[in-house]
């Protein structure tokens, strides 16, 4: 509703020109507010916007005479719920939304016509109003009821107050509509020669900041709201509040700039943020949006192919990424096997991807961390989303279960691929299946102002059942996510909040057999974390954050069970001993603004892993590769008993210097630690991949990172431009013999190798708003992995470093969107990388009549480089007061050129032949079309 | 196979059922180019030493360039089996490469045998000693089943054969299969003509001729050989019971059985070492892949054989000790299941010669023999003479949409000639009903086959 008047106003000009006193007269009794309306139009010229059935009720009664056309108006709307917003000669009505004009103030603070009220504005906690000594500065301002931009505030005790020195201001920023904190708002001071200091709003909106005492102005800067201005006298330490109305005027120029002075300072650095927004604009496969296929073209964050699931940051395994939703691990982030996320885009608020400073409160994977947060459901009112695509129908309704306290949002997208393979007749199809689901569910409630409890849920599931496959083989599969978590938030004091949660994760496969009865088989896997974590922030006045914590995690995991099915088979049931273990992390962190310019983020996070019993850990003789043959002994644990403990500190700092108004040099190490790794020796994430943990043999895989970034904005910081050099060495990196089996594999040390692995690369990337806007990044990056040891079958191309499979040097993305007009948009994607190394043949030869190829060393050979171009197009319905729902269409078409990129080269013997063949995915342009629509 | 190697299959199904859904989206597997690698020269052993009394046979070559057909047999060595007590069993050189006993030998169960052989560089290798191990009697079921086809639009239809080890697996856990198998096929119309198709040189410069002459083969009966093209596995090993059941050896589609009249398999069991098990399984994987991201990390795979002069040399291929246990078993068609019967297509079924099928408008031109005999109507009698050199001038056939010199349609002898002595009707029939070389290969009946 709101989103139509926005742009109805945002198609004529705002322009605030002081208006000519307009004079009007009339005598009304009773009327009908329109012919009120229809007469003042007639007599001044005015011309009035409105929905008709507004004023379907209302009457008038009243005289005027030679009245000024505001005082008029006023009259008018007493005690109805319109509004007015007078734009020259035209005036638009609103029903319960108070238009705000904020004509730009640029550190303005001497407003001679303005005048301090004696009413005070709701906001201020702390305004002693007594003393005498700075009000002769303020006390002839003029009153401007409710305007508290204007409005004076003073903030602590005046008796205490000393000239010269700093006091700190705290609060809370806050969303004036829901009543919701707002995180990362940018809160700074445009006080007029002085310099600027500045800071963020933690996670439930706090914020603290040192000014100098005196006369001062603050802004608040936040995506999506209205700049927030206040002027402040600050006497001593005290406390002011903030609340931030949603943004009707501002265009995104301003948004974007907001987000970027932050980040400049920021000495966070090697993250990418994406909202919901800007993934909708990017052209995106078989129509369903998704946020993490978004990701990939951000620098540094790649696939392996087309389609394929899990993500290499920084020449990072995909194992070694932490995929989090409100903070609950998922471990398999893939539908379809990758060719579309779990998330459903409808009920996420946005995506965070850490790619090297890694903040302490993370860790236990190396190379990134998604973090996923699902949406807020709105305590206002009931709303909500979906749209159908080829593939698969969502919905989304928010609902307010206690008005303004509390809110549920529950989200599910299902594909309807079964009912189109059904309704395929003559072909052997109707026996297949394949679908997935999803459902997402977040309760939020607000306990008192200080207490916030957020309950979630979360699952997904696929099938497939692929008709009458053959004997020895699986014809059922299903994976299933299962997540839970509960967070309680609650605010100590201005300058202290905590929140302590816990999780539950668990995700599992199984697929079973029955076409041959004597071989017919269940096999699972399933993984359980069970976690609970305590975070707090404290602020010690505004230039020092601190972070700290702990959080422990117990892991259960079950490696693989094989059962007989059915009384037929001879299967012998086959169960892996369980695996336990539990990682505990404690950290603590600060972020330091040294000075204006100068601020330093250093913290450490220390965790403990133990591997637990019950559980047997086999001897092996020293200096022999681990297999039966070489096998000693065995340990047996009882339940609870340690088998094995790893610990160590992880250290991550950053720093940020900033080189003026619009660029920064920025420098991080980080250091992470993964004790629980997915055993996989294909190139992508496979749902049949299995977790193991840690344990005597498999030691814990390390990474160390340096950065090292250049950022500079230009024209405002509608371009912001960066370029980020990274290096990465990493140790113990999990990799496995070739031809190795782990499925049921008790003795995983007998099959894996673990070496050393360095990654090094540069992040070019430019990002623009307004009309035309999108983002474009180059990246060269290597990583290579060696695995050196005693014997032929553990040694990999010599024992030298060689390429991972996920190498892929050179890598340019480009995502573009323009707006043509308010409702029509065209975007252009452009995806360019190396192709990734692949293991190719060094000849043939023939054992028992059939022609064999020799493999020798691994990743030799590229496959052709990767082009693809799409193009896209949005179209919103039009808008009207009218219509209760708002749609619109996206029509896009993916792999515009058609080009032919090969997914993999492989050698296949065919009829006692060896042949080489090349896979596409999608070998040519593939158009789409989704519906799309809000309530 | 593993599940693993399974979800190969899965995922590229996913992707046709997607492109299904979708209305094809189109994903493709197409063959490469020749690409140039880089090449390494291997010396590769490739022997199965067993306890059947034969010619024993080891071969010996080095490994080629990818894509290339040429062999590199590895020539002049001394080649010799050693067993456990110390007993030398020498292999000449038979041919290029191909090495064997000079007379029958046997391999002993419980004995173990270890192939060494030098080059003629002197260069001296030697295989890991393996035990032989008893393989126990099979037999051999089948029965119908749908497997998913490759080009994913539609199952094929088929014969599964299945191994069961009746009496347990005694001793053995790790097995090998191979399979051959023969199919007969009769036609009931044997030509008794052969077409030739050439372009005249002469009067009719550039006009195509057919010229038909009697037909001097039996094309009566014919053998269809088939016989395994990859490595079938099987182990007892994660099964509660001591015995094989339902491995399955071989499926040959109704396409590749119909018209057939008998059938024979022989399925041949190898029971090997465990090494050598799990040295067939990677290869197996490492050679079968489909190009999905799910292919599992290919590498080099290493047998059982390595350099006595040089640690770092790989040696591919393996010397593998088995015991073996074979069994071949005959079937007719009516003996198969329903199920595979009522998909089965006879050949009687389809050949049914009717007199619609002779040609019009055929003129015999340059009769030498015999002047114009007209047009070649519906029962038209010509002498049998006719046939021994008549030249057709090429006339398209438009009653099956082909020409009468096409493949498809033979010329033949009808038997029942009402004028046995001078003349034959013109009959014509598809190809596979007047020659059974369309089904298999015109060879004698094999010794071993019982009708």
């Amino acid at each position: 509703m709101k989103n139509l008047l926005f742009v109805l106003l945002l198609c004529v000009t705002l322009s605030a020109y002081a208006q000519e006193p307009l004079k009007f007269s009339g005598n009304f009794s009773n009327q009908p507010v329109q012919e009120v309306l229809q007469k003042i139009e007639s007599d001044l010229s005015l011309y009035f916007y409105y929905s008709p059935q507004w004023l379907d009720s209302l009457a008038f009664s009243g005289v005027f005479n030679e009245a000024p056309v505001a005082e008029v108006l006023d009259k008018v709307f007493e005690g109805t719920d319109l509004f007015y917003y007078r734009a020259q000669t035209k005036v638009y009505l609103t029903k319960g939304i108070d238009i705000i004009q904020t004509p730009e103030i640029v550190g303005d603070l001497k407003i001679d016509s303005v005048v301090v009220s004696e009413k005070q504005p709701v906001e201020v906690e702390e305004d002693t109003g007594k003393g005498l000594i700075f009000t002769r500065e303020y006390r002839e301002k003029a009153v401007v009821e409710n305007d508290l931009e204007n409005y004076v505030f003073e903030i602590g005790d005046r008796t205490a107050f000393k000239p010269g020195e700093n006091s700190t201001i705290a609060g809370f920023i806050r969303d004036n509509e829901t009543n919701e904190a707002i995180k990362d708002a940018l809160i700074y001071t445009s006080t007029e020669g002085n310099s600027t200091v500045s800071t963020v709003s933690s996670a439930d909106g706090f914020y603290s900041l040192s000014l100098p005492n005196g006369q001062n102005e603050l802004q608040v800067q936040f995506t999506g709201k209205k700049r927030a201005k206040r002027k402040i006298v600050l006497f001593s330490d005290g406390k002011l509040d903030i609340g931030m109305d949603v943004d009707v005027i501002a265009l995104n120029e301003v948004i974007v700039s907001a987000a970027r002075e932050k980040s400049l300072e920021n000495p966070i650095m090697g993250i990418e943020k994406l909202s919901i927004r800007d993934a909708k604009v990017v052209p995106v496969v078989l129509g369903e949006r998704d946020i993490l296929k978004v990701a990939t073209t951000f620098a540094g964050v790649q696939t392996v192919g087309e389609g394929a699931a899990g993500f290499n940051v920084r020449g990072g395994k995909s194992d070694q990424n932490l995929f989090l939703l409100d903070g609950v691990t998922v471990y398999n982030a893939a539908h379809f096997m990758g060719f579309f996320s779990v998330f459903n885009s409808d009920a996420l608020e946005g995506l965070e991807i850490h790619k090297s400073s890694i903040p302490t409160k993370y860790g236990g994977r190396l190379s990134s961390i998604f973090e996923v947060t699902s949406k807020k459901g709105s305590k206002e009112k009931l709303s909500g989303e979906g749209g159908i695509s080829p593939i698969a129908a969502r919905l989304t309704v928010e609902v307010p279960v206690v008005q303004d306290k509390a809110s549920l949002l529950v989200s599910g997208r299902t594909t309807y691929s079964d009912w189109v393979l059904n309704s395929v007749k003559n072909v052997d199809f109707r026996e297949n299946k394949v679908s997935f689901s999803d459902l997402i569910l977040r309760y939020d409630h607000d306990l008192s102002g200080k207490d916030n409890l957020s309950l979630s849920g979360y699952a997904s599931q696929d099938d497939f059942r692929l008709n009458s496959d053959t004997l020895f083989s699986f014809s059922d599969f299903a994976h299933v996510n299962t997540l839970a978590s509960a967070k309680w938030t609650h605010v100590f004091n201005g300058s202290f909040d905590g929140s302590i949660s816990g999780t539950y994760s668990k995700y599992g496969y199984e697929f079973e057999s029955t076409q041959s009865p004597p071989n017919a088989f269940l096999q699972d896997f399933d993984i359980e974390e069970i976690g609970a974590k305590a975070d707090f922030n404290y602020g010690l006045r505004d230039r020092h954050e601190f972070n700290f914590g702990v959080e422990t995690k117990r892991y259960k995991i079950n490696p693989g069970s094989k059962m007989p099915l059915g009384p037929e088979s001879i299967i012998a049931p086959n169960i892996l001993d369980e695996e336990q273990g539990r990682e505990s992390a404690f950290y603590f962190s600060d972020q330091f603004t040294v000075s204006p310019t100068f601020s330093v983020s250093a913290g450490i996070r220390y965790s403990i892993y133990s591997a637990l019993g019950p559980g047997s850990s086999f001897l092996y003789q020293e200096s022999l590769p681990k297999n039966s043959d070489s096998r000693i002994g065995t340990i047996d644990y009882a339940k609870g008993d340690v088998i094995k403990t790893y610990q160590g500190a992880e250290s991550r700092v950053s720093a940020s210097y900033l080189l003026g108004e619009s660029s920064s040099v920025k420098a991080s190490y980080s250091r992470t630690r993964q004790y629980i790794h997915a055993l996989s020796n294909t190139a992508s994430i496979s749902p049949t991949d299995i977790w193991r943990l840690s344990n005597e043999h498999i030691r814990p895989q390390i990474a160390d990172q340096f950065s090292l970034g250049y950022y500079r904005d230009f024209f405002d910081g509608s371009l912001e431009t960066s370029i980020e050099v990274y290096t990465k060495k990493l140790q113990d990196l999990q990799d496995f013999k070739t031809g190795a089996d782990f499925l049921l594999n008790n003795t995983i040390e007998s099959i894996a190798l673990q070496g050393p692995g360095k990654s090094y690369g540069v992040e070019l990337s430019i990002k623009k708003s307004g009309r035309l806007n999108g983002w474009f990044n180059y990246t060269y990056a290597r990583t290579f992995i060696k695995l050196s040891g005693q014997t032929a079958e553990e040694t990999i191309n010599g024992g030298e470093f060689f390429p991972t499979n996920y190498d892929k040097p050179h890598t340019i993305n480009l995502v573009s969107n323009y707006d043509v007009t308010k409702r029509f948009s065209v975007s252009y994607n452009l995806s360019y990388s190396t192709g990734r190394p692949v293991t190719v043949p060094v000849g043939s030869y023939v054992i028992q009549g059939l022609e064999l190829v020799n493999y020798s060393d691994r990743n030799s050979f590229r496959i052709p480089d990767y082009v693809r171009m799409d193009l896209g197009f949005t179209l919103k319905e039009g808008h009207r007061n009218t219509k209760l729902s708002h749609a619109f269409w996206s029509f896009s078409i993916y792999n515009l050129l058609g080009r032919d990129n090969p997914f993999s080269i492989f050698f296949d013997l065919k009829d006692g032949k060896v042949k080489g063949y090349k896979l596409s995915v999608f070998g040519s342009a593939i158009p789409t079309i989704s519906y799309n629509f809000k309530f | 196979m593993s599940p693993m190697k399974k979800s190969n299959h899965i995922r590229l199904k996913l992707l046709g059922l997607i492109a299904l859904i979708l209305l094809a989206i189109p994903s493709c597997v197409s063959e490469l180019d020749s690409i140039s690698f880089s090449f390494e020269r291997l010396v590769v052993v490739d022997g199965v030493f067993t306890d059947e009394e034969k010619i024993q046979t080891v071969r010996l070559s080095y490994t080629t360039p990818v894509g290339l057909d040429s062999l590199a047999p590895l020539k002049g060595a001394r080649v010799w089996v050693e067993d456990d007590l110390g007993t030398i069993v020498n292999f000449i050189e038979q041919s290029a490469g191909v090495y064997s006993t000079r007379q029958v030998f046997q391999g002993v169960e419980g004995r173990s045998y270890g192939l060494v052989f030098v080059t003629e560089g002197g260069k001296q290798y030697e295989s890991i000693s393996e035990v032989l191990v008893k393989s126990p009697p099979i037999e051999i079921s089948q029965r119908f089943a749908e497997l998913p086809s490759t080009e994913l639009i539609q199952n094929e239809e088929g014969l599964q054969f299945f191994i069961d080890t009746p009496d347990g697996a005694g001793n053995a856990q790790f097995f090998r299969y191979e399979w051959n198998d023969v199919s007969r096929t009769t036609v009931p119309y044997p030509s008794q003509v052969q077409t030739e198709v050439f372009i005249d040189s002469g009067s009719h410069y550039g006009v195509e001729f057919m010229r038909i002459t009697p037909q001097e083969l039996d094309l009566r009966t014919c053998y269809r050989f088939d016989f395994s093209n990859s490595l079938i596995l099987g182990t007892t090993t994660g099964l509660s019971e001591n015995r094989i059941l339902d491995q399955h050896v071989r499926f040959a589609s109704t396409d590749r059985l119909n018209f057939m009249n008998r059938y024979s398999i022989e399925v041949i069991q190898y029971a090997t070492s465990q090494r050598a098990f799990n040295y067939y399984k990677t290869l197996k994987e490492f050679n079968e892949s489909n190009g999905s991201l799910f292919d599992t990390q290919q590498g080099l795979v290493l047998g059982n054989v390595k350099s006595l002069d040089d640690d770092e040399e790989v040696v591919l291929g393996y010397f593998e000790v088995s015991g073996v246990s074979r069994q071949r078993k005959f079937y007719n068609p009516n003996e198969f299941n329903q199920e595979f019967t009522a998909a089965f297509v006879e050949l009687s079924d389809v050949c049914k010669p009717t007199n619609r099928r002779i040609m019009r408008d055929i003129r015999p031109t340059g009769a030498t023999l015999h002047s114009d005999v007209g047009t070649l109507e519906e029962g038209t009698v010509l002498p049998i003479d006719f046939f021994e050199e008549v030249i057709f001038r090429r006339v398209d056939v438009p009653l099956i949409g082909f020409m009468i010199y096409d493949i498809e349609i033979r010329v033949f002898y009808h038997p029942n000639n009402p004028f046995p002595d001078f003349t034959a009707t013109l009959y014509m029939a598809p190809g596979i009903c007047m020659d059974c070389r369309r089904h298999g290969e015109l060879v004698e009946k094999p010794t071993y086959w019982i009708d």
